[in-house]
Parts: structure tokens; sequence; C-alpha cells
């Protein structure tokens, strides 16, 4: 999503996969264990670098100032949270705009667990911090820009 | 005829107002025309983590937790075209707000999985949702009584010993999730990071979207 915004071809999840674990076969297999497999923190980071995209990993969650700030200055934020279960189970999030109502701060969200069709998404700023209260919001690209 | 845990018709009225002020925030589509919009079906939401899976116990209700988040179908000229998920900070009405909005197939998705307990559940069992990110599974679970079942609503592809809209016992359903590896996802291989606390700022705008497409393995 982030690299499409960007201009950046190839940018299939499946030719991330390709990439990330040294496989030709992910687009045509995606569920196997070869490609199905997951990424490390670092990954994501080494994958914005090779597409000549500049990203800063912060490791922690960023204050909702901070989102607005990115935003205004046209830049997505990519967020990771890890679920309190055993193994820590991480799911990553692209924030792509904020909005205030009355007291409360929301943020617009692709996530990529939703279907392509269910991914206009709007979250309290305060449960993207601890989703379900289950889990934590614990690292955070910022500054992406080409 | 299963049956559900009721919110209180102030509460509705007040996810309701807010769901009207954000939603359309979600809609890309430009319309003369005023839809007509409501909540129907609500639901509690409930979480069943990797670790209460795992613990071997069968009985879903002593390892399901309540997130204290309710889930409501947002129908749009009649059709479910959005769900909210909203919680109380308080025993006020004004104390509901909204942690989250989806817009899109989820809600068909929801209500595909209601109509079929409806349609095919001949008991009358108590209806709550049931969470399990870490296999991206969000199903109906029934309880009646001591017993309790589930209907998958939304499941991956690549779960293919679970199917959507079948009555699994809780049992049978937990033993297939302790078979089936869980979602990793991203490895978190660092330290533990310190969190960072929430800053108050004025604000100008109360506002602002990038426009980045949401397609995932789209062309």
């Amino acid at each position: 999503m982030v690299l499409r915004y960007y201009g950046v071809s190839a940018t299939r999840q499946c030719e991330f996969a390709n990439e990330l674990f040294n496989r030709t076969e992910c687009c045509l297999e995606p569920s196997s264990p070869a490609c199905n497999r997951p990424c490390e923190m670092l990954d994501i980071s080494n994958l914005y670098s090779s597409k000549h995209i500049h990203s800063k990993l912060v490791e922690k969650a960023v204050p909702f100032s901070k989102l607005q700030s990115e935003i205004d200055a046209d830049r997505p934020i990519e967020v990771v949270y890890f679920w309190r279960d055993w193994g820590k189970p991480g799911h990553s999030v692209i924030v792509r705009g904020w909005r205030i109502d009355g007291q409360e701060e929301f943020v617009h969200v692709n996530d990529p667990a939703d279907s392509p069709t269910s991914m206009s998404e709007i979250v309290a700023y305060a449960e993207l911090l601890a989703p379900y209260g289950e889990g934590d919001w614990t690292y955070t690209w910022i500054e992406i820009r080409r | 005829m299963a049956y559900v845990q009721k919110l209180p018709d102030d509460a509705l009225v007040a996810i309701a107002e807010q769901v009207g002020r954000l939603y359309p925030s979600l809609d890309n589509e430009v319309t003369q025309r005023q839809p007509s919009a409501e909540l129907t079906e609500t639901f509690p939401v409930w979480f069943l983590s990797i670790d209460a899976i795992n613990t071997g116990n069968d009985n879903l209700l002593e390892l399901a937790q309540d997130t204290l988040r309710w889930h409501s179908q947002i129908s749009i000229d009649d059709k479910p075209e959005g769900v909210v998920r909203a919680m109380a900070s308080g025993n006020d009405a004004s104390d509901w707000t909204v942690r989250q909005i989806v817009k899109g197939d989820f809600a068909k998705t929801m209500d595909d999985a209601i109509q079929w307990v409806d349609a095919e559940v001949e008991t009358d069992p108590l209806v709550r949702i049931l969470e399990i990110p870490s296999f991206f599974i969000t199903a109906l679970w029934l309880i009646d009584g001591q017993e309790s079942s589930v209907v998958i609503a939304r499941l991956p592809e690549h779960l293919q010993s679970l199917s959507p809209l079948v009555q699994y016992s809780s049992q049978r359903f937990l033993r297939v999730l302790r078979r089936e590896p869980h979602v990793i996802g991203i490895h978190d291989g660092r330290s533990q990071p310190q969190r960072e606390d929430k800053q108050s700022i004025l604000q100008r705008k109360a506002f602002n979207v990038l426009p980045i497409d949401t397609g995932i393995d789209g062309e």
C-alpha cells in the first residue's frame, strides 16, 4: 500500500515474500510453508530501503500529535502491534489519516487483515494503542518518504 | 430462536450519533440523497487468545474473555454496509464511545452468519461474537447453558480444516485450532519497547486523510 502510494511498482504481497525468502513461487503458491512465514521487524525496514523509500523505525507507539504531523506532511505511518499471547504474534497496519470527533481522537487505517473491499476503517487512537485491551502497539515506522 | 444481550436504547442512540458523524468519512462516494441508516443486530465481543486455546481446556466458557466492546451491524438502505465496535467508560449513555468502524463486506460476512444461525440453529442459544485474531477468525459463539458451539463468519483461506457457516461444538473447534499453526505475521525479535505517554495538543483542523488505495494483492 505504502509503496504504491509512492508510485513504486511490484508491490504485491507475494512478491515481497519472494524477495524476503529468496523464493520464486510465492505468487503461485502463497499458502505454501516456504512463503507463508513471519517476517522480522528489520525485514520491513530493509524492504523500504530496497525500494529507495526512507523510513525510521521507532520502538514504541507515537503520540497522536506525531500521527497528525506525519499525515499533514503527506506521509503514511506503519504501525506494528503484538498480541500478548505466547509467541507474541504481530500485525502491521497503515495509518493514513486522522480525525477528531469531540474529545475523541481517531485514525484512518488500512488493515491487510481486512479484505480489499473492507478496508475503509476508522479506529480510536486509544484502541490502536491496545487493540481489544489484549494487544500493544509496539513499533512504528515514521518519516516514510521517497 | 437465538437471542442476544441487549444494550440500553440510550446507549445505542449515543453510538448511532457517533456513527452518524464518523461513517461519512469512510465513504468515497458523494451522493445527494440521504440514505436510510440504522444500527441493527448488536452483540458483545469476546476474545480468545492462543494461550487460552493451548491450555487444553475444551470449555470455551472458561477460556474466552469479555473485551467489553459491543459490535453493531450498520445497515444502509436495509443492506449490511458496515460494522461498529463501541465500549463504555462509565454508566451513562454519554460514556459510550466508538472504538472502530469498518465499512465494507465484513458487514455482509457477519450478516450471512447471523442469517445462517437464525435459519439453521434449532435451539435457543445466547449469541456473542468471538474474535480470535491470532487465527484471523471472527465467529458467532452460541451458548446454551453449559454447552456452547461456534459458527465461523470469517476465516483465512489457508485454514482448510474449518469452514464458515458450519456449527462446530466448542470441543471440536478448539481441537482443530490446536492442530493448526497460528498466525505469527511479524516476529518481535527485538527488545521490549517502552510505551510513550499520549500527549495533548491544540488542533486547528479536525481531520486529514491521505489518498492511499486499499489494495493488498491487487495489481
